[in-house]
């Protein structure tokens, strides 16, 4: 993992001392709401529904034990005693009290973290796959690179007040787990033919009220221009994006509006001016990070492993959280497991400080102390002899963190919706709830198989409806909150946007719709076929007719 | 209206000369953009020092042939989140090779002027109810920085490795 050097830790303890003299002049009354408004959005920290709202960042999704246990410190001292985790890999508290917002900064200083650019027309937190330096189908770790993009991205002079905010997300995967291509700038690691590693670049993807894939703009960028390469691209957009109207102020609208082309053209003329200036990779900065993310030291195994064998082999249910939450691991003899925090009947992403401790220590003991938060909202241990799994499941299944759901139907991702957010037309939450209720059965959701639900409270599309399997909007007609239901989203290297069915749902009939589709799905589908498959095959007609007409497909 | 000097460049009195109006009699003179693309020409062949006062949308590939007959550019912040100036500033100075004083106006809020000094302006024109001393307190809030901007600062990344060969005089 990457740990501050002075000069890291100078810059944010700064950071704190001047957010704190902002609040001190926000509580004596010498900056109103109004001026203090673009200060504390620098620094993530929101007004909700009903109070504050702080988001500190996880940069690209990685923890220490010591960082979770200080975020469970933090929930359990100034919060209601948990935290939400983000599909941005972040943390949200919901309930802290203005006066105390800087002091946990400074608690949050102690363990190499912050809340910079959380929140803003800025580059955000950048983020990464969670499966960094550990998948099997990773051409090369993208973390470095996540790190290096954090640096140059912080407290940009020039960046700091785009047109909107600024998502960028990296993968050195084939296999897409970072949403790449929904986001205003994705970074692909690829191996070409010849043998040299380098950057896919897209740009202009995005969710929201106008989804867009982004196109690819570069096919190939060499890893030392990365930085003058999305600088060009962020020169660009600050210059060019639009501002009159908030809805159309994304790069993806500028893209789109210019063209693919035209906007690569601006891009690139610009990057050849800057390109072999002082933001070239300089070598022994990038080494120097990357040692920080070297591979602990894996012990040495042939790969089996008897006892984990026997387990399985035992135990059914500790052998289905096996088969939905463990996943293959470069190292032999070890795996990366997913912690769902998407309990049966709980809150998609939220983990209380008792849990968030619980899972410090097991990575303390059994994943070199490292932790990852996914993009679904789970926890990942990324290290895990196989031997150790047994032991680990049995602790999760007592903390509440043992659902084997992981890719399942019930492992929904959920926006705030009307329960915090100020924009929603909908509930979000309790919507996810009853979904999982209505499903709660360990073997129909095996059967079933991967099936990804995302729900947003509206068109805003924080629970990335668009990219559902099933997606699911909140609307509101006449007062009354309805559930329009979308499906063939993904957010993967396949993406695609998912399309609306027809007419909305109330609360219950939504659910009923749900498992229409998910019954449509079972009678249609070949043999190891899953949903988006099926729905793909197929189309989405047999399904609208399942749902409106009440046939179902044989 | 204060002006506040962040490189201690030498300012003197500017006198604008509004779009249709003569121009007046002083030696250091703002025009607008557009006065400028229809009178540049003529007004280098005067003695007069022009200064430009530009708005976000102007395009700068067009003030380029005039960059070295200029001393003073005021880049326009209609709202403080209008942040095209920056970029304004920063080409400027690292594409056009801008030398002369360049000055930010309009909705600057204090914490703003760190970036405004990083992207290559020298003085700041702060509204009536900004604070200067706020503003000289913001400056100093950060020891270093992480990012090359204008200002020319030896980065953090730099800074870990030794002198970076772009400073190096050889
Ligand atoms: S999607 Fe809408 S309701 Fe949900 S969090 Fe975002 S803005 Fe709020």
């Amino acid at each position: 993992m990457y740990r501050y050097d002075s000069y890291d830790k100078t810059l944010v303890l700064e950071r704190v001392e001047e957010f704190r003299d902002q609040v001190a002049r926000r509580l004596t009354g010498a900056l109103t709401e109004e001026q203090f408004r673009p200060l504390r959005l620098m620094n993530g920290l929101y007004l909700q529904l009903h109070a504050y709202m702080l988001r500190v960042a996880i940069p690209y999704g990685t923890l220490s034990s010591d960082q979770m246990r200080k975020l469970a410190h933090i929930s359990r001292r100034y919060d209601k005693g948990y935290g939400h985790f983000t599909t941005r890999q972040n943390i949200q508290y919901n309930w802290p009290e203005l006066e105390d917002v800087p002091d946990i900064l400074a608690e949050l200083a102690e363990v190499e973290m912050h809340a910079i650019q959380t929140s803003g027309n800025v580059i955000r937190n950048v983020t990464t796959d969670h499966f960094a330096g550990v998948a099997r189908d990773e051409v090369a770790d993208p973390r470095p690179y996540a790190e290096l993009i954090r640096q140059w991205s912080t407290l940009h002079p020039e960046f700091s007040f785009l047109p909107r905010k600024f998502k960028i997300a990296l993968t050195g995967a084939e296999q897409d787990r970072a949403a790449i291509r929904l986001h205003d700038i994705g970074l692909k690691l690829k191996r070409r033919e010849d043998g040299d590693i380098g950057f896919e670049v897209i740009a202009g993807g995005g969710m929201g009220r106008t989804p867009m894939i982004g196109p690819v703009i570069r096919a190939h960028l060499e890893p030392e221009h990365l930085l003058s390469y999305l600088e060009a691209i962020l020169r660009v957009y600050n210059q060019h994006g639009r501002r009159d109207n908030k809805y159309k102020a994304r790069i993806k609208i500028l893209v789109h509006e210019l063209g693919t082309d035209e906007f690569t053209r601006q891009v690139e003329a610009e990057w050849a001016r800057i390109k072999d200036g002082p933001l070239t990779l300089p070598e022994a900065e990038f080494r120097r990070i990357q040692a920080m993310f070297a591979p602990p030291p894996y012990e040495a195994t042939d790969g089996s492993d008897s006892r984990f064998e026997k387990s399985l082999a035992g135990d059914t249910a500790f052998a289905a959280w096996v088969d939905r939450n463990v996943h293959a691991h470069r190292a032999p003899g070890h795996a990366i497991v997913t912690i769902s925090l998407k309990p049966h009947g709980g809150i998609p992403g939220d983990a209380s400080a008792q849990q968030m401790e619980i899972v410090a220590d097991l990575a303390e003991r059994f994943s070199f102390g490292e932790i990852r938060v996914s993009h679904e909202q789970n926890l990942i241990l990324p290290h895990v002899k196989k031997s150790d799994l047994y032991a680990i499941w049995w602790s999760l299944l007592s903390f509440g963190l043992g659902t084997a759901n992981a890719g399942l139907l019930t492992d929904i991702i959920a926006c705030p919706g009307l329960d915090y957010c100020s924009l929603a037309n909908a509930r979000s939450i309790p919507l996810a709830q009853k979904i999982a209720s209505r499903f709660d059965d360990g073997e129909r959701l095996r059967n079933i198989g991967d099936l990804k639900i995302k729900i947003s409270g509206c068109i805003n599309a924080c629970g990335h409806h668009h990219v559902g399997h099933i997606g699911i909007l909140g609307v509101e007609k006449k007062g009354e909150e309805l559930y329009q239901l979308m499906l063939g989203g993904s957010g993967a290297e396949d993406a695609s946007l998912a399309r609306i069915t027809g007419r909305g749902f109330s609360e219950d009939g939504i659910i009923d719709a749900i498992e229409t589709v998910v019954d449509t799905y079972l009678n249609a589908r070949e043999e190891g076929e899953d949903f988006l498959h099926t729905y793909r095959r197929l189309g989405a007609e047999p399904f609208k007719r399942a749902i409106y007409s009440g046939e179902t497909s044989k | 209206m204060t002006l506040l000097n962040l490189t201690g460049i030498a300012s003197g009195i500017w006198v604008e000369a509004p779009d249709g109006s003569p121009i007046p009699e002083a030696a250091q003179v703002i025009i607008s953009f557009k006065r400028l693309m229809a009178e540049g020409k003529a007004l280098l062949q005067t003695s007069l020092h022009l200064g430009l006062q530009l708005e976000p949308h102007n395009a700068l590939e067009e003030v380029a042939q005039y960059i070295d007959a200029l001393s003073l550019i005021v880049i326009e912040f209609p709202v403080f989140t209008d942040g095209r100036g920056y970029s304004q500033a920063r080409r400027l100075r690292e594409e056009f090779g801008y030398k002369g004083e360049l000055r930010a106006a309009g909705d600057i809020l204090p914490d703003q002027a760190r970036f405004m000094e990083r992207c290559g302006f020298d003085s700041l024109v702060l509204a009536a109810g900004v604070d200067a001393e706020t503003v000289r307190a913001a400056l100093q809030h950060y020891s270093f920085v992480y990012q090359p901007a204008a200002d020319g600062l030896v980065t953090i990344p730099e800074q870990r490795h030794g002198t970076p060969d772009r400073l190096k005089v050889s």
